[in-house]
């Protein structure tokens, strides 16, 4: 996939460099040269560009890309400016990092795909791993074991744990599966839900659509098994 | 079938977890109604409730395209753009 990463700091650092490391193509930018020379050499390309230029942005071709992902939270106004230019430009996805709420809901008015908050974030994503709306979520224990969340592919939907056996296939257990139940309310005739936890589910338990599988193995296993 | 009978019907598969029949009937009703609330609103919640997020969003969207101060759709979308 090609991505486009603007502003290198440690947030947009840290990224580019991840996603370069997992074979994708990644183009970083900053307006800070020596942030660009930093990355230069572990990225596809890296230019010096002010993000807030929007004829300098267009030259980029941004519409090619599979993602765009703005990460200069702290200034919130080139964070807008730059989302703004991206967006016109014909980006398919943007994320942005959120420094405050009120930049998260600007950032949302404007249309962006997904608002991240990493700072919060790492803190509580251990904790909120198994209650969150988040539909995915991985957190690494060791170097070789991994626990992560994962919808049910529709492959797998209807079936029971016995059936599909992912320990057998995979060498994968599921520790948890998180399903979103639908509810009547009686009195508006509404329907809402409520999320429910099933831990330690049993080999009879069936998968429903939109299940999320909290699931624990292998590093490389897990890999094989989200390409489902 | 009356478009309050679809909109039974739906809502009585999407409660039993019957999600492709609900969507079926849902969608009946926006074949009738282009702009019908309810099965808009349906709809998004039950790609809400199948993690099918995109659908969702589009249809929160459509829900407040037909009615602008709908708060609770307003809700569900600020929420499904958060990761």
């Amino acid at each position: 996939m090609q991505f486009l990463v603007i502003g290198l700091g440690r947030f947009g650092k840290a990224v580019a460099l991840t996603l370069a490391s997992k074979g994708h193509e990644v183009l970083a930018i900053d307006k800070d040269e020596s942030r660009v020379t930093e990355v230069e050499d572990k990225v596809s390309q890296a230019l010096v560009i002010d993000s807030t230029n929007e004829k300098a942005m267009k030259s980029l071709g941004i519409s090619d890309f599979d993602y765009v992902i703005v990460c200069m939270s702290s200034n919130m106004e080139a964070s807008i400016l730059t989302t703004m230019i991206v967006k016109d430009s014909g980006a398919k996805k943007v994320v942005a990092k959120a420094g405050t709420e009120v930049h998260a809901k600007i950032l949302k008015r404007i249309g962006v795909d997904k608002v991240v908050f990493p700072e919060a974030e790492m803190g509580q994503r251990v904790a909120e791993s198994l209650s969150s709306p988040k539909i995915f979520d991985y957190i690494e224990l060791s170097e070789d074991y991994s626990i992560v969340e994962i919808v049910t592919p529709d492959v797998f939907v209807g079936k029971t744990l016995a059936e599909i056996d992912l320990r057998k296939k995979y060498g994968l257990q599921v520790i948890a599966i998180r399903r979103k139940v639908p509810h009547l309310n009686e009195d508006t005739g509404q329907v809402g839900y409520d999320t429910k936890v099933i831990l330690a589910p049993g080999p009879d338990q069936e998968l429903l659509k939109g299940d999320i599988l909290v699931v624990l193995g292998e590093t490389p296993k897990i890999e094989q098994f989200k390409k489902l | 079938m009356k478009i309050e009978d679809l909109l039974e019907e739906a809502k009585f598969y999407f409660v039993s977890q019957k999600y492709d029949l609900a969507e079926k009937f849902f969608k009946e009703v926006l074949k009738k109604e282009p702009g019908n609330k309810e099965a808009l609103f349906n709809l998004a919640l039950l790609y809400e409730v199948t993690n099918q997020f995109d659908q969702a969003k589009e249809y929160f969207e459509r829900v407040l395209q037909v009615d602008p101060s709908n708060k609770e759709a307003r809700d569900h979308l600020d929420k499904l753009t958060e990761l």
